[in-house]
């Protein structure tokens, strides 16, 4: 029984710190989104580039605005922003919702 | 017979109006072939009110071809070729304005379709609204008020009948990327009775805690409390994610039976890829014969390739532990699923999911196939059509 039980807890151990190796391996190649969000009476000599909108994605989250505001912020970069500003945060479910901003290109 | 016929009549109608009808930013089917939504007939948008739903109806088919048309223990697409209605859910919403006021709301599901047989909850609730034995059954997974207070960074407290903090999958359709679930998600609280409060911190933590009647319960045993309770941290600029949810409480109040389940999940986003790791632990006081207790894990990955707003792809691997098996009645045993799938949504209403799966086990009893085998080989394909 005590061998049984070192076993489990040497594989939970394994477990635990593959997972960890995951989460951290992952976190340090992630890329932060380049463009800075502002409001729209602080833009300066920008161009309005197009409307961005993005959704928080699949599955049950809390805080989904920041998983829209990231997905959003993806498409601003793709779009060549420097700058967006969110226009309105729409809830779909209890754990979804969608992000829309305008996205734009600032020369400061 | 003839119901199911019908079914897929309405499927295909449904589904073939997507080449007929023009290009509109409506989310659901009424507003994009009338112009005008569900929730605009009678005026109710303009007290923020919202009327809508959802229809999901599939087909899987089993390698083993099983003689009982089961592909169980995968729960909700267990059936084998035949067209099923998964669940049609129809709701009324007044989401709450989360700005600098106070607000009121409240959310109302009403569910019907082979889903509900696993989402109903114990008590005097849903679970009598048709025979139990009847294999489309009706649910009411969620009722219940929500009142916005604009202290700190905004509280809000809902009361009443709603879906749990647990999990990654979800029991409604839409937020899902596969048709079918895993082991985990089936092992997991779906919907609990009581009151939670949510209060966000700051724009990266959020923190919910309430005291509830437990899992998938309404009012049995309404003397056994649980809590319920879950800390978020979200970061907009790298698209991180970490949660951990816990409910915890006596299931029964007659006898200690504390029932412990606990989901952790973290989330990269990587522009266009999405990694999702959970892991999920569940222990149960007295659950087995001789007052033993019984416990359970799991770990689920996904990686997801969202190509286009219309195409995506993705991969699942999972490992589920039943340690004592309870949660299965194959007895001890671990469980492995591998699932590749397709997200395709040619209208913003219409959401379509073919996928493959091959489910193996180690356990004492074989539990696919009636017993005959450890492994089976599922190719699913569903639609989600929102209203």
């Amino acid at each position: 029984m005590k061998i049984s039980k070192t076993c489990i807890s040497t594989q939970n151990r394994k477990i635990k710190i593959i997972m960890l190796s995951i989460v951290l391996g992952l976190m340090a190649f992630s890329v932060k989104a380049q463009p800075q969000e502002t409001l729209s009476s602080q833009l300066k000599e920008c161009h309005y580039l197009d409307n961005v909108e993005a959704t928080s994605g699949y599955g049950k989250n809390f805080n989904w605005q920041s998983l829209a505001k990231y997905s959003a912020l993806v498409k601003a970069e793709a779009l060549g922003a420097s700058h967006v500003v969110w226009v309105r945060f729409e809830t779909v479910g209890a754990f979804n919702g969608i992000a829309i901003a305008k996205a734009y290109n600032c020369q400061s | 017979m003839i119901v199911r016929i019908r079914l897929v009549s309405v499927l295909i109608i449904l589904m073939s109006s997507t080449f007929v009808y023009a290009e509109n930013k409506s989310n659901g089917i009424i507003g994009a072939l009338i112009g005008k939504e569900a929730s605009n007939w009678i005026g109710l948008e303009n007290h923020g009110i919202t009327i809508g739903g959802w229809m999901t109806g599939g087909i899987n088919y089993n390698s083993a071809n099983t003689p009982e048309g089961s592909n169980g223990p995968v729960s909700m697409t267990d059936r084998n070729g035949s067209v099923n209605l998964y669940q049609t859910d129809l709701f009324i919403e007044k989401a709450v304005n989360k700005g600098s006021s106070w607000d009121i709301g409240g959310r109302f599901d009403y569910m019907f379709g082979t889903d509900t047989r696993y989402t109903q909850a114990s008590g005097n609730w849903d679970s009598y609204l048709l025979s139990k034995n009847s294999y489309y059954n009706m649910a009411i997974p969620q009722a219940y008020a929500e009142i916005f207070a604009p202290l700190a960074q905004g509280l809000s407290v809902k009361v009443g009948h709603f879906y749990t903090i647990m999990g990654y999958e979800s029991v409604a359709s839409t937020p899902n990327f596969f048709s079918s679930h895993t082991y985990s998600f089936k092992s997991s609280p779906f919907t609990t009775t009581g009151a939670l409060f949510n209060i966000a911190l700051n724009d990266e933590w959020g923190l919910n805690a309430g005291a509830v009647t437990g899992a998938d319960n309404f009012n049995r045993d309404i003397g056994a409390w649980s809590q319920m309770s879950g800390l978020t941290w979200t970061h907009s600029k790298t698209g991180t994610s970490a949660s951990l949810s816990v409910l915890s409480g006596d299931v029964y109040s007659t006898y200690p039976s504390q029932l412990m389940y606990y989901t952790a999940i973290f989330q990269q986003a990587l522009g266009k890829w999405h990694y999702i790791l959970q892991h999920d632990l569940g222990t149960q006081q007295n659950a087995v014969a001789q007052g033993q207790n019984a416990d359970w894990y799991s770990i689920v990955q996904y990686m997801l390739y969202q190509a286009t707003d219309e195409w995506g792809v993705g991969v699942r691997g999972e490992w589920f532990r039943d340690t004592n098996g309870v949660r299965y009645t194959y007895g001890k045993a671990n469980y492995y699923a591998m699932t590749g799938g397709l997200n395709w949504k040619p209208k913003r209403w219409l959401m379509i999911r073919p996928e493959v799966r091959y489910d193996w086990s180690q356990a004492k009893i074989a539990p696919f196939d009636g017993g005959q085998r450890t492994g089976q080989f599922l190719m699913g394909v569903d639609a989600v059509i929102q209203f």
